[in-house]
């Protein structure tokens, strides 16, 4: 408990105050009171304790309008999700201690906090209203990256993400008029009735913001263009928020198994031939994704702890990559592979870390990935899923192939750019020291839970004894990966890995960039064009009744004249005549 | 690989570009692979794998896994630009290159 504080605040709102008071002082105190906020808030989480999935400790329970409103659900589920989204905060702040923008530092916190409140909302009302800020802070950030395309793909971005709140909200809308409670608890998307509505739009809510296929194109587009500290923040909070979210509402859902395999298989074709190393780096991200939400779909306990386990482990190292990126982005300009190459010579903390980062996330024993993404495996091989299992070890390949040999490969090795005998310039230099501290602590963090896995099965929502490091376990994974790097140094050797080209490559959002972007205007033109024609026949009514009227009543109208005095005379008598014959007849 | 690669002094190598250390690396890398898949097959014959279907009880079957997944995905791959590459500056011109 925090003396000065209610016992049962939220630790989300400790992030948000910060957040809002970091936008008005200096660089160097919005960086204290970053610290200052994670530190208080963790510590607020841990006073508030933790339940069990069945029994949850629960606070500030209110009703409003008729609508129960759980603020803080505290059990194993949202508390390991709250958790690492304290850690990330933690990162984030030291990373950007010397390079975050105004604006990043504090939406920055904000953004953390509406993750946190996310996580612990034990209403669907309370769920959405983070979920809303969580979409408008994290515009800022995009928007931070500076220039006209980061803009525009932070009005995307922006788009799409109040597009997935307006679903969650109508979802929410519908599911308490069918009398549902407010209470977020596990939806069933169909039964024998067929598919429940409410359900299908909280659901599609959710897949926006977790990048499910088709509706994916929103992270690819905007991480990249944010700052080096932007894409580290990016990368933490909103996909695994929505993993959370799915976690809680959806597990068990067996749509999300395909969905799952897809979202592993089909970025890795895109990794491939990308040559923005945090653009790869999104999709890899993508890729990540869809181990948890297959395995969510799988929905045993022992893949519900994979997937918390895999989000867990993937915030820092996912972070971890991108931070190292960042470092390449502020000490060379560019993250386009066609322009790296070498660093390690003049950048070696960042390589190692990076290294760690690509390790972990190819789940190379003694690293943090080992010891997650095996669970889910091992859930769709116990519950006997054949195809899902070959896609997910296809989809390992994958990870190897882009986040654990291309990232480091090609901007820390390949072909030495920054030779001085080339360039006539010293090479560029080692990254900044709170960079490297916050990656060090990352680097750190990938390989204790690696050798340590106790530490992080401790937090998982279900009760495990699951051991990664038995001998048949290593042999298969370190098989798996080994003959990789053999098929890799084979296809470098004969030339048969594809050159970096400098290129953009088309996504599915090309269908709304191109083509959706002429419909729209020639709707603009269109509509622009009916109105003008209405606007010139109402104008030309217009005129020809003053017309007219000018003929009639004008200068030299009829009803304008001048009348002769005698005339006037003659038309009064009439008139008065008229009126006397009518007061005399009735 | 790009043959674009520029070209530098010999002092300006580091262990990691020395012919030594390369050849080391090919060395090292399909020795390690060989142990790993001995090893499963040590295990296999042992009856210490728990595979749960058919396909995964073959000894090297990881290591299949791995090597075929990993060049499809690379000799595959590469054709998408056929289809998906355009040139820099595609969306949003010469200001969206950073």
């Amino acid at each position: 408990m925090i003396p000065f504080l209610p016992s049962d605040i939220s630790p989300a709102l400790l992030l948000i105050v910060a957040g809002i008071l970091a936008a008005g002082v200096g660089p160097v105190a919005r960086g204290v009171i970053g610290l200052v906020a994670v530190a208080l808030s963790a510590l607020q989480l841990y006073a508030l304790g933790v339940g069990t999935m069945e029994a949850p400790v629960i606070y500030g329970d209110t009703s409003i309008a008729g609508f129960e409103i759980i603020p803080l659900r505290m059990d194993k589920l949202s508390v390991i999700f709250a958790t690492i989204f304290h850690v990330a905060a933690l990162i984030n702040v030291i990373y950007g201690w010397s390079h975050a923008k105004r604006i990043e530092a504090s939406m920055g916190l904000i953004y953390a906090g509406s993750a946190i409140g996310g996580a612990l909302a034990g209403d669907l009302i309370t769920l959405f209203v983070y979920w809303e800020i969580a979409a408008l802070s994290s515009v800022f950030i995009v928007w931070a990256g500076g220039g006209h395309a980061a803009f525009k793909a932070g009005m995307r971005y922006l788009v799409i993400q109040v597009l997935s709140g307006l679903l969650l909200l109508s979802g929410i809308t519908v599911h308490l008029m069918g009398g549902g409670s407010t209470a977020f608890d596990l939806f069933q998307l169909s039964d024998e009735n067929g598919v429940d509505l409410a359900a299908l739009l909280i659901l599609l809510a959710f897949a926006i913001k977790a990048a499910f296929p088709l509706l994916h194109t929103w992270l690819q587009d905007s991480y990249p263009k944010a700052t080096a500290v932007g894409a580290v923040l990016l990368s933490a909070f909103t996909t695994k928020l929505a993993i959370y979210t799915l976690a809680r509402g959806f597990a068990g859902t067996d749509i999300l198994i395909p969905i799952g395999c897809i979202m592993t298989a089909f970025p890795v074709f895109f990794a491939l031939i990308e040559n923005d190393l945090r653009k790869v780096l999104a999709y890899s991200l993508n890729n990540q994704l869809g181990f948890m939400v297959c395995a969510i779909g799988i929905g045993t306990p022992l893949a519900i702890n994979g997937a918390s386990a895999h989000a867990f482990v993937h915030i820092i190292y996912k972070a971890l990559l991108f931070m190292g990126m960042g470092a390449v982005l502020v000490r060379v300009g560019t993250t386009k592979a066609t322009e790296l190459g070498g660093l390690h010579k003049s950048m070696p903390w960042t390589t190692v870390f990076t290294i760690i980062g690509a390790a972990s996330i190819s789940a190379f024993p003694l690293f943090s990935g080992f010891v997650a993404k095996s669970m889910i495996t091992l859930a769709a091989a116990e519950a006997h899923m054949l195809f899902a299992y070959l896609v997910l070890l296809f989809a390992s390949a994958g990870v190897l192939e882009h986040s654990g040999i291309k990232i480091p490969y090609f901007a820390f090795f390949a072909h030495d750019r920054f030779a001085p005998s080339n360039t006539g310039k010293q090479r560029p230099e080692e990254a900044p020291r709170p960079m490297l501290i916050a990656m060090g602590l990352a680097a750190f963090l990938c390989i204790f839970i690696g050798i340590y896995p106790p530490v992080l099965y401790g937090l998982l929502p279900y009760e495990t004894d699951y051991h990664a490091y038995t001998s048949e376990h290593v042999a298969t994974q370190m098989q798996l990966l080994l003959f990789a790097i053999l098929a890799f140094m084979l296809l470098v050797r004969f030339k048969l890995y594809p050159d970096e080209v400098r290129s953009v490559n088309l996504d599915v959002d090309w269908f709304w960039r191109v083509p959706g972007r002429k419909a729209l205007m020639g709707a603009v033109h269109g509509t622009a064009a009916v109105w003008h024609v209405l606007w010139y026949a109402l104008q030309n009514m217009v005129a020809s009744v003053l017309r007219w009227l000018y003929a009639t009543h004008g200068p030299a109208g009829v009803i304008a004249k001048n009348w002769a005095v005698g005339y006037t005379a003659l038309t009064t008598a009439v008139v008065l005549a008229a009126v006397l014959l009518g007061v005399l007849f009735t | 690989m790009s043959d674009d690669a520029p070209t530098i002094l010999p002092q300006e190598r580091s262990v990691f570009e020395q012919p030594s250390t390369l050849k080391w690396i090919w060395r090292g890398v399909p020795a390690a692979c060989a142990f790993f898949a001995l090893m499963n097959i040590v295990l296999a014959i042992l009856h210490k794998t728990h595979p749960h279907f058919t396909i995964d009880a073959f000894p090297v079957f990881y290591g299949v896994v791995g090597f075929v997944s990993f060049s499809f995905i690379v000799l595959a791959g590469q054709h998408l630009r056929k289809i998906l590459m355009r040139p820099e500056g595609y969306y949003d011109g010469e200001e969206g290159e950073r």
